[in-house]
């Protein structure tokens, strides 16, 4: 697997950059995630594992304002967890602006 | 005319907004071949009715041909197997619960003249009424205060209840907390029924944290949509054709169709109901979330309510929802408080996901704790006008668990994602565990004591085939479950999975 720098570059697509930091979750931690546009109540589905299974959301953390992460596992609990939920929350903020 | 209504009529429709999802120069839906396919699909063959409805039940989207050849069915026996199935596909996807809902009527203003509609422009006996916000959340409170979490917010076509008033209003409703027996409620998720609107406009509704917007095409039938719209803006067919359309553009991920049956060939709407899904599905990957099938009903001021020819009886009228269940298995079907209770009651067991209770639809009807309904400041008429708790436990008594759930919308379980989840039959999975949450907090918070009594037994069932479904295990699921129900029932609230 490639890692987070490697993944979250300013030259990648917003929803690639997404689904690869989901897969890289995924593979070294057995935490599903999935992210979401935040609007009011609603958390819409932005990307996540396309296999026809649901992310169970046993956790929400909202990243930003309009963006949160659903996810299985408890994401602040891994090693350096909050540094990684960090350097998503810029990235997004990064691609915001 | 005021000057300002004249500028909103001649400046709403954009016609880039149109031309650019049509192809070579027409829209999907093609009168000439959907009457040519319902002809076509005359004397069925048993065997390709029973290979229909296998389609059907593993849920997959029936094909117009084959919708066509289920429309054309006269055997009895088929009939019955269809219904059977009907039930099937229905608890598939949705599992054994009906999701309640309130309207919430917010303005009658109209620029439009649909010839079937209480709220048309030329209709001089209504009273016309914009609620402010104050009075919108005071609705919304009178509606948390009966026990609803959603609402099917309604407007008319107008410039004083545009998209910026719309996004005002689910923000609003979205603020409001009432107090209940233990603790506060609140409304959960506002779906929007409102006219057609740009992709700018749009936006505004996304921001707002809209749940599902729902257009009504009313009619598929291009003549007859122009003889019962005359005027306004409403009279663009194409314009209100591509609502949907323009809403995926914007980003609303949930979105829903309808057709008024009585205003032409019940058949006809219903191909016409299925080529809207293809069409959604092919450019967007999503098809309809919801399908309404409203029939007409009187209004005041509409005589077109009582001469259209195209009437839809009861015998009709269940066979259409059948068809519609089988046709389109994924998608939630709404039957409303239109409908008489003993009609809702047949139709409910026939595939029905989504119903309303406790339903007021005149402008400021909860506030004003009308118990009579009033013609002109409603829409149509309602057959249904029982309390949410008087239908909770007709429905305990169907073996239903009614089901206030919220979860999916606010889960990421939206768009594409519940689309795949449906077909699946996962989300069904979701939807039985939060119904059960849900159920819980309306009977602890609102049920009377019959009610209650009938719906813990439902509760006692629901739990025994949670517990036996291995699908919970292998999810690891049955801890968080518990965990929340028991927390539910301590007095914790708005816990979903």
């Amino acid at each position: 697997m490639i890692s987070i720098s490697e993944i979250l570059t300013p030259g990648r697509g917003l929803k690639e950059a997404l689904e690869l930091t989901g897969e890289l979750i995924e593979h070294e931690y057995g935490i599903r995630v999935q992210f979401c546009r935040i609007f009011g109540k609603r958390w819409a589905y932005f990307s996540g594992p396309d296999d026809g299974e649901a992310v169970i959301p046993l956790h929400r953390i909202e990243l930003l304002p309009e963006w949160g992460v659903i996810s299985d596992g408890e994401l602040s609990g891994i090693a350096e967890g909050d540094k990684l939920i960090k350097r998503i929350a810029l990235y997004l903020q990064n691609h915001s602006k | 005319m005021t000057t300002a209504v004249k500028d909103f009529v001649t400046n709403t429709i954009k016609r880039d907004e149109i031309d650019r999802y049509l192809i070579g120069g027409k829209d999907f839906i093609d009168d000439t071949l959907i009457h040519a396919q319902i002809a076509a699909g005359a004397r069925p063959e048993k065997s390709r009715v029973r290979g229909i409805i296998a389609k059907a039940l593993s849920i997959q989207r029936l094909d117009p041909e084959e919708t066509a050849a289920l429309l054309n069915v006269e055997d009895e026996e088929l009939w019955e197997e269809m219904t059977r199935a009907a039930g099937d596909i229905k608890r598939k996807v949705y599992d054994n619960r009906i999701v309640t809902f309130a309207p919430l009527y917010c303005s009658n203003l109209c620029v439009n003249n649909c010839l079937y509609c209480g709220f048309r422009v030329d209709n001089i006996h209504e009273r016309r009424r914009t609620l402010t916000l104050d009075e919108v959340r005071k609705e919304a409170e009178m509606v948390c205060k009966i026990g609803h979490k959603r609402l099917i917010m309604v407007y008319g076509e107008h410039p004083s209840s545009g998209a910026d008033y719309i996004a005002d209003t689910i923000e609003a409703v979205y603020d409001v907390k009432a107090p209940v027996r233990n603790g506060i409620a609140q409304i959960r998720r506002a779906n929007i029924n409102a006219a057609p609107m740009s992709v700018v406009d749009l936006k505004k509704l996304w921001k707002a944290g809209i749940g599902t917007y729902q257009v009504f095409q009313e009619t598929y039938h291009h003549k007859r949509y122009s003889e019962v719209h005359p005027s306004g803006v409403k009279a663009d067919y194409q314009w209100r054709l591509y609502a949907l359309h323009r809403a995926l553009d914007a980003g609303i991920d949930d979105v829903a169709i309808g057709a008024l049956f009585g205003l032409y060939d019940w058949r006809f709407e219903v191909m016409g109901m299925v080529y809207h899904a293809i069409d959604l599905e092919d450019r967007f990957g999503i098809g309809p979330h919801t399908i309404s099938f409203p029939r007409l009903n009187p209004a005041e001021g509409m005589d077109l309510n009582n001469k259209s020819p195209y009437m839809v009886s009861d015998a009709d009228f269940r066979k259409l929802v059948i068809v519609l269940r089988l046709s389109i298995p994924y998608s939630g079907m709404i039957i409303t408080a239109r409908e008489s209770a003993g009609m809702r009651r047949k139709i409910i067991p026939l595939g029905c996901t989504q119903t309303d209770a406790s339903t007021r639809i005149g402008i400021g009807a909860y506030s004003d704790a009308a118990e009579e309904q009033e013609s002109d400041r409603q829409q149509f008429m309602l057959g249904d006008t029982r309390s949410l708790d008087d239908v909770v436990r007709e429905f305990a008594g169907m073996g239903l668990i009614t089901s206030f759930c919220t979860a999916g919308y606010r889960c990421g379980r939206t768009g594409d994602k519940i689309m795949k989840l449906l077909k699946s039959g996962v989300e069904g999975k979701f939807c039985k565990l939060n119904a059960v949450l849900t159920y819980k907090e309306w009977i602890d918070d609102f049920a009377s004591d019959k009610t209650r009594e009938a719906a813990e037994a439902i509760i006692q069932k629901e739990l025994e085939q949670i517990k036996a479904d291995p699908f919970y295990k292998n999810k690891k699921l049955l801890t968080t479950f518990d965990d929340y129900l028991g927390r539910i029932i301590n007095g914790e609230r708005d816990l979903y999975i």
